[in-house]
């Protein structure tokens, strides 16, 4: 009987322990790496050296969120864009294709965005003949 | 036995009492039926006298809507983008039309948020911070109001807490996640952003990417009401009409000014 009681009370705490938990969900989904933090740390002091620090953390915490595959939304995007600004045009191809790999949502700008740097760089690569395909 | 009714009583009683809201739930007939998967942040309204209080706003909006499960677009790279484009002005991009700047950003819908107060107050007893902020989450793809809250926030910063229980809970939550300094006025930000945004019957639904998408319809009812906003005041982003962007175009004077259909497909004047 005790057995039995016991068994109920400590079913009923864990039910309700669920109940609060769930209802006030707090869990993170993703691992973000201090992002808000590090994108007011540049708002505060826009310049090229911010934008490296800002980058520089944006890497840190991508590769860290990729050991368990908890990248937040618009990360690697906002790696890629960061890159561009410090002109690194391949980077940030490598990693705009990353966002629109992961995210459905994000393709139509991702597309956008790509094709405008593909249009830049003809300009960057040596003159070729037009022949080849 | 009757001790574990009594522990069972006093258990729910904090569940409960944790997440405790007000009664008045919203309507989210419409908010469910447009089902956004995405959400684009855009630069924030300022209208106190807290110079940086802006751009420290939009850095804390993308952890509580990813973690509320949406997509949300690189708020940086928007925030550049929009500023390449002749878009960097706040108050112009508010009161731009919404379906034509999601169609720039292909998303599914749009945030906006004014800062109406943000204000520093003294008493003898305690240092409070005093802010009051209006959210508005429109469709990206026919303009229409989808959700509206309004938050009024005394923080006290000796305490570190709102008083709203609900909002401290998930501020630390949130705070913790985003491994904040937890410096005074990110902590505001993060409580009313908590409140706004997670409290059932008055933030948004879990979007798709969440454990409890379409099935937190008891939180977030489609109740009928029609009820979409709390808000007390009027929003640079919305009129209270939701084709208001559409009419406007439109000159005025015309001979019949109740029509209501036909006017969206119709004009595709180019601006640029």
């Amino acid at each position: 009987m005790k057995l039995v009681s016991m068994k109920c009370c400590k079913f009923i705490v864990f039910t309700v322990l669920i109940i609060m938990t769930s209802a006030c969900g707090n869990k993170s989904m993703y691992n973000w790496g201090g992002y808000s933090n590090n994108l007011l740390g540049y708002y505060k002091n826009m310049d090229d050296e911010q934008l490296q620090k800002f980058s520089d953390s944006l890497y840190e915490g991508i590769e860290k969120a990729e050991i368990k595959d908890n990248v937040p939304p618009g990360m690697y995007a906002e790696y890629g864009y960061t890159k561009l600004e410090l002109n690194d045009a391949n980077t940030a191809a490598i990693y705009f294709q990353k966002e629109w790999d992961k995210w459905p949502e994000s393709r139509f700008l991702m597309e956008k965005v790509m094709k405008r740097l593909t249009t830049m760089a003809p300009e960057q690569t040596t003159p070729s003949t037009t022949g080849e395909m | 036995m009757n001790k574990i009714k009594i522990l069972a009583a006093i258990l729910s009683a904090i569940a409960l009492s944790a997440c405790a809201t007000a009664p008045d739930y919203k309507d989210f007939t419409t908010f469910i039926s447009a089902d956004p998967h995405s959400i684009l942040i855009v630069p924030v309204i300022n209208h106190s006298e807290e110079v940086e209080a802006a751009d420290l706003f939009l850095t804390t909006l993308p952890v509580p809507l990813s973690e509320k499960g949406y997509y949300v677009f690189p708020t940086n790279m928007v925030k550049k983008i929009m500023e390449e484009d002749g878009l960097g002005d706040p108050l112009l991009v508010h009161s731009a039309d919404t379906t034509r700047l999601a169609d720039l950003f292909g998303a599914d819908s749009i945030i906006y948020v004014e800062i109406l107060e943000w204000t520093n107050k003294y008493n003898v007893l305690s240092a409070g911070v005093q802010v009051h902020f209006l959210y508005t989450i429109k469709d990206g793809h026919d303009g229409k109001l989808l959700w509206q809250d309004e938050q009024n926030l005394i923080v006290d910063k000796s305490q570190g807490g709102s008083g709203n229980i609900f909002a401290d809970l998930i501020a630390t939550a949130i705070v913790a996640a985003s491994d904040s300094l937890s410096s005074d006025y990110t902590y505001v930000a993060n409580s009313a952003n908590a409140a706004a945004i997670y409290a059932p019957g008055q933030g948004i639904p879990a979007g798709p990417y969440s454990a409890l998408y379409k099935s937190d319809t008891k939180q977030f009812p489609a109740n009928g009401t029609g009820r979409i906003s709390d808000a007390t005041v009027l929003a640079a982003s919305y009129q209270a009409d939701p084709n208001i962007n559409m009419k406007n175009k439109e000159e005025k004077g015309d001979e019949n000014s109740e029509e209501t259909n036909s006017s969206e497909d119709s004009d595709q004047n180019n601006s640029n």
